[in-house]
């Protein structure tokens, strides 16, 4: 039980490493084709259309306000409020576990905390506020 | 208890309820209506033996009460009052609380119980002579059972195999008679089949085998009990289905649709005869299944409307207004789900009509009006959708009022009222947080108006207009589609996108040249029979790419409001019946988007708002 607690699926943005707790993951898809969503704000990239579902993808990019160097490759599918939404990240890294790492944490907007992990540093994202909060 | 028992008694005792409380309003109106005192009998009859059998022990009371009640009613031992009337009132209130799992105060139910024994004591000591003969009376003709014996079609001897069935009947000393009569038969004047009367027997299939065991005889079977019982008897034959379920199976449907289109397409570019022959009688089956599911989410209005009358009665009594309420085609039919996301907004109007429409009898009698006011709901079928219209004969809107209302919310400048049309006045009460009437009141409540209404229509595809005169009245006209989840609507592109716009809101289409595109006062428009019609680019409300200098356009005219807008497009892909999935979550709300859906193809597709867009090319 403890150690599926703190698996994180990390990530990369443009070179930097992030992390999103295992729990709330649902899928990870290779980047699919989108449709614009005309008049949204900018963070809402697009839908595709997952297995029949239309699903909204989210820029982590715009969300964290980081500039878009490199083309997203993958998308991660997590779910609020029973509504699935898929994150836009560059590459998927893998999974650590963190029984022995001490979360650093904050309660400050988008960002749980940071994970040092063989000499990394790893942002931990907050999935319910970056949905919930602008 | 098992909870789905407890959803089935919920949901059948409130229909029950429903039906009891209009027949009490019915027998308000008229209080000779033996159908309405037959028809609160046999609801209450039913409630308690539902009750009874849930272990429902307040509600097995109140029903068996009120039963009892009826039951004088109906053998005339007991004279309708207006109290009477008021107390029936109440004890279905106390019974649909019960219903509802709302907790009653005992010993209000005790006084209520109490009322009624007094009533019932009273009563009794007087006529029960009379009563005990008159029950006999009725339980011997109420019994009676009627046989129907169908003849095998290569009868021979017709009468003399009636005549057989007949004179076993006679031996068993149960015959009454026959239809046709008994002469009738003998003379072979009837056709396969001839109806038996006979009296009440404690075990009627051994009869009916005997019956069976005569030669030449296909069938015997007892007929149903007189029809009289129909409008509250709920069918054996009907099951009640969850919405819930009815949803899954449309959307299961729903994916069945676009995954067709998608084999289709495959099977024409592969051009494979077998694989497209076999698709189309496939997709034969899939539309009638299709067809089904929608005609079994139809329900009749009057299911929700039936609840007005009695929200009528007591609003017009609390605000001391006389209102003579009539509700008209309620058989139409209507998609469940459009029909409950309309119950509250409908009650809104009605509500209005009452507290702001009707005037007190004083005020009427002084416009030298009848003191009776009149509002009016009518369901009417049109194309395309249905039309729900809410009028009433009362003050009508004040033109005034809304026009300066809209000028301190800066809605419209002094300027621009002068130039409005009455009707562009009206729709000004569509914006949100508009609201005429200053004072507060219970009934209307603060901030939702008239837009909450026009909210809800936008939401399932439907629009809304506004008439009224001053002195006269006001009429709201609801346009709704039938069903909510597969439309019919043109695919249309600009640049790379692909939109969609739901045929309900299209007049025609037009091919335009550029140079037939003028500019009146900063807005684009063009002329169409002598018409100016102003021009919507739908790629500049959705900030899409395209090439604006091409040669020529498209241009989908829409109607809304009843003014016509052209709305230009690059060009038509085609005409299609799409799946509409509403905006939830991030997507909802969306300025000119009203839902999304899957194309054949297999890309995601947003649906346009067209009111929205018209809006929002006025206001950009």
């Amino acid at each position: 039980m403890k150690n599926e607690n703190k698996q994180f699926i990390t990530f990369k943005i443009e070179e930097k490493f992030y992390g999103i707790h295992i729990s709330d993951i649902i899928d990870i898809y290779e980047k699919l084709p989108a449709v614009r969503i005309p008049n949204a704000e900018n963070f809402l990239y697009g839908v595709i259309n997952l297995r029949g579902e239309v699903v909204v993808l989210v820029s982590l990019k715009e969300k964290l306000r980081i500039n878009k160097k490199v083309e997203e490759n993958y998308i991660i599918i997590c779910e609020n409020n029973k509504e699935k939404y898929g994150f836009l990240v560059d590459s998927i890294e893998g999974i650590i576990n963190v029984e022995s790492v001490n979360m650093e944490e904050i309660e400050e907007g988008y960002i749980k905390g940071f994970i040092q992990k063989d000499g990394r540093e790893i942002i931990i994202i907050d999935v319910k506020n970056i949905l919930n909060k602008n | 208890m098992n909870s789905n028992y407890e959803e089935l008694f919920i949901s059948e005792a409130e229909d029950y309820l429903e039906q009891i409380s209009n027949s009490i309003l019915k027998l308000e109106k008229d209080m000779n209506d033996t159908e309405a005192i037959n028809s609160i009998f046999r609801g209450m009859h039913t409630l308690k033996g539902m009750a009874a059998s849930m272990g429902y022990s307040s509600i097995t009371k109140i029903s068996h009460a009120m039963e009892d009640i009826m039951d004088l009613i109906r053998n005339s031992k007991l004279n309708i009052t207006v109290d009477l009337i008021d107390l029936l009132l109440k004890g279905t209130d106390y019974l649909t609380s019960l219903v509802n799992k709302r907790e009653i105060d005992e010993n209000i139910i005790k006084s209520f119980l109490k009322v009624i024994e007094s009533i019932k004591t009273g009563v009794e000591t007087s006529k029960k002579i009379i009563e005990t003969e008159k029950v006999e009376e009725k339980k011997e003709n109420e019994k009676n059972i009627t046989l129907k014996v169908i003849f095998a079609d290569d009868v021979v001897l017709k009468s003399a195999r009636a005549y057989v069935v007949i004179k076993s009947l006679q031996d068993k000393n149960i015959f009454i008679n026959t239809e046709p009569d008994f002469d009738s038969i003998m003379k072979e004047k009837f056709g396969n089949e001839i109806n038996i009367n006979i009296k009440n027997v404690k075990e009627i299939a051994p009869l009916i085998d005997d019956i069976k065991s005569i030669p030449e005889i296909k069938d015997v079977v007892v007929k149903d009990e007189a029809k009289s019982d129909n409008d509250v008897v709920i069918e054996k034959k009907d099951i009640k289905v969850s919405l819930e379920r009815l949803d899954n199976l449309q959307n299961y449907i729903a994916e069945l649709v676009i995954e067709r289109g998608r084999l289709q397409q495959i099977a024409y570019s592969i051009q494979n005869e077998d694989l497209i022959n076999s698709l189309n009688s496939a997709s034969k089956t899939i539309s009638a299944i299709q067809d089904e599911i929608m005609k079994i989410r139809m329900v009749p209005v009057g299911q929700v409307f039936d609840r007005y009358p009695r929200f009528m009665r007591d609003l017009s009594n609390r605000l001391n207004k006389k209102i003579k309420f009539e509700i008209k085609g309620s058989d139409i039919e209507l998609d469940r789900a459009i029909l409950n996301a309309l119950a509250d907004p409908l009650l809104h109007l009605l509500k209005n009509a009452v507290d702001h429409g009707i005037e007190t009898p004083d005020e009427r009698i002084k416009n030298k009006k009848s003191p009776e006011g009149y509002i009016l709901l009518e369901t009417k079928r049109v194309k395309n959708g249905v039309l729900i219209i809410v009028s009433d004969d009362g003050k009508g809107l004040d033109k005034n009022k809304i026009i300066s209302k809209a000028i301190s919310l800066n809605l419209i400048s002094e300027d621009e009222s002068t130039r409005m049309s009455d009707h562009e006045v009206f729709s000004l009460i569509l914006n949100s947080g508009f609201s005429t009437k200053e004072e507060v009141t219970d009934i209307s409540g603060r901030g939702v108006g008239v837009d909450a209404v026009y909210n809800v229509l936008k939401h399932i595809g439907g629009t809304l207009e506004i008439s009224s005169q001053t002195g006269r009245g006001t009429t709201f006209i609801l346009k709704v589609p039938l069903t909510l989840a597969i439309i019919k609507a043109l695919l249309v592109n600009v640049g790379s996108e692909v939109y969609i716009i739901p045929l309900t809101h299209i007049v025609e289409t037009i091919r335009i040249n550029m140079d037939e595109i003028y500019t009146i006062m900063g807005k684009e428009v063009f002329i169409l029979r002598e018409g100016i019609v102003p021009l919507i680019r739908l790629a500049d409300i959705f900030k899409s790419e395209y090439n604006r200098e091409k040669e020529n356009f498209q241009i989908v005219l829409v109607e809304v409001d009843e003014s016509l807008y052209g709305i230009l497009v690059e060009n038509f892909v085609e005409q299609s019946e799409v799946v509409v999935k509403p905006l939830k979550g991030m997507l909802a709300g969306i300025p000119g988007l009203a839902g999304v859906t899957i194309l054949n193809n297999g890309m995601p597709s947003f649906i346009v708002d067209v009111p929205g867009i018209v809006t929002i090319s006025k206001v950009g």
